[in-house]
C-alpha cells in the first residue's frame, strides 16, 4: 500500500457516517479525532458541528479500497486517487452551500450527487 | 472592393449579395476566421460588435474549460464522455460475487480491508463491495479467483466455495447502487418485487433511516 490508509471503522451503527464530498466512511468519532482524510481543509478534527455539516449517515452501498490506484470499481466511483478506506457508492445529499463555496475557494472539484 | 484579411472564407462570396466590403473587420480585432466566415451578415457594423463580444466571451470560456481539465487538483473526471472511458477493459481486475452466510456485509468489507493492512498487502484483492439491497453476498475485486479464495481463507462468515466471476459488461450495473431518493414514508403503499410475497402490496409499518430497510 503506497499512502497511508485512512481509519477503517471499528462499529457499523448509526455512528458510521460518509464525507459528502470524497464519499469516505468512518465513524462520527474518527472524523471529530482526525478529521477526512482526503478533505483536511474541512477542519473535522476537534470540531463537532463540522462532522455533523460535511458528513452524513444516509449512504448507499460500502466499498472498501486497498488499492485505488489499481482499482477499475474505485476509478469507476471516482475516489481512484484519494486514500485507501472505506467510501460509500453513494450520498443522498449534497453538501452545504457554504462548505461547496470553501471546495472552490482551494480549488478543489465537488461533484453533487446525482438523483434517480 | 477590397477583402481587408485574405483569410476570410471564399464562401462568404457566394452568400453574400452586396455588403461584401463590409466583412472587412475594422476594429482590428483578432476574431477567429472560422465564426467571421459563418454568419450571414445583414447589418455588419451591429452584428460584427456583438459578435466580436460572444467570441470573446466563448474563447474565455474554452480556455476556462481546457485549462480546468488539465489543472492537476482536479482529480475527478466528471462528464459522461469522460465516465465512457472508465469502462472497464480486459486488463483491469475481474470481480468476483461470493455468498455467505451471516449478514453483516458492510463489517465483512471493512474486515476485509482491515486484514489488508494488517497482512502488509500480501492480499492481493483491490477492492471489496457490499451493496445494501444485496444481503448474503459480497463482490470482491482481483485479477484471479486464487487471490479471492485466499483474502477470504479464514473468514467464519464468508462460504469460500462459492465464488462467481461476473462478467465484464456486468460490472458497471454492479456499482450503479446510487441512492434513489424517493420519499418513503410510513404507510406508503409498496409492491414487494422479489420473495415469498412476490407482486403483492404491502404497506410500509417502519422504516430504518441509516440502512433503508423497511418493515413490511
Amino acid at each position: 500500500m503506497g499512502t497511508a490508509p485512512a481509519q477503517i471503522p471499528t462499529s457499523f451503527g448509526h455512528e458510521l457516517r460518509a464525507c459528502l464530498r470524497c464519499r469516505l466512511v468512518k465513524t462520527y468519532d474518527q472524523f471529530r479525532e482526525s478529521g477526512c482524510d482526503n478533505c483536511p481543509f474541512f477542519k473535522m478534527d476537534g470540531d463537532n458541528e463540522r462532522v455533523v455539516d460535511c458528513t452524513t449517515p444516509n449512504f448507499n452501498g460500502m466499498i472498501s479500497v486497498m488499492d485505488p490506484a489499481r482499482s477499475w470499481a474505485a476509478r469507476w466511483l471516482r475516489v481512484g486517487r484519494f486514500v485507501p478506506g472505506c467510501y460509500t457508492l453513494a450520498v443522498s445529499e449534497a453538501l452545504p452551500e457554504d462548505l461547496q463555496a470553501l471546495c472552490e475557494e482551494v480549488h478543489v472539484q465537488y461533484v453533487p450527487p446525482k438523483r434517480v | 472592393m477590397s477583402k481587408g484579411r485574405a483569410q476570410v472564407d471564399s464562401d462568404e462570396e457566394e452568400e453574400e449579395d452586396e455588403g461584401e466590403d463590409d466583412f472587412i473587420v475594422e476594429t482590428g480585432a483578432d476574431l477567429p476566421d472560422e465564426d467571421v466566415g459563418r454568419t450571414t451578415h445583414r447589418y455588419p457594423l451591429l452584428l460584427r460588435k456583438d459578435e466580436q463580444e460572444d467570441v470573446e466571451v466563448l474563447e474565455r470560456s474554452v480556455q476556462a474549460r481546457y485549462a480546468r481539465s488539465s489543472h492537476t487538483e482536479y482529480d475527478e473526471e466528471t462528464t459522461n464522455v469522460e465516465q465512457q472511458a472508465l469502462l472497464p477493459s480486459v486488463r483491469d481486475s475481474k470481480l468476483w460475487m461470493v455468498k455467505y452466510a451471516t449478514g453483516r456485509e458492510r463489517e465483512t468489507t471493512a474486515c476485509l480491508i482491515q486484514k489488508y493492512i494488517d497482512k502488509g498487502s500480501e492480499l492481493q484483492i483491490r477492492s471489496v463491495i457490499a451493496l445494501d439491497h444485496l444481503k448474503n453476498y459480497i463482490y470482491i475485486e482481483a485479477d484471479k479467483e486464487a487471490h479471492v479464495r485466499e483474502a477470504v481463507q479464514g473468514l467464519r462468515t464468508l462460504f469460500a466455495a462459492k465464488i462467481m466471476l461476473i462478467p465484464t459488461r456486468e460490472m458497471t450495473d454492479v456499482l450503479s447502487a446510487e441512492s434513489k431518493a424517493i420519499d418513503l414514508s410510513r404507510d406508503t403503499w409498496v409492491r414487494m418485487k422479489v420473495g415469498t410475497y412476490k407482486g403483492d402490496l404491502a404497506q410500509l409499518v417502519d422504516m430504518d433511516n441509516v440502512g433503508g430497510r423497511e418493515s413490511l
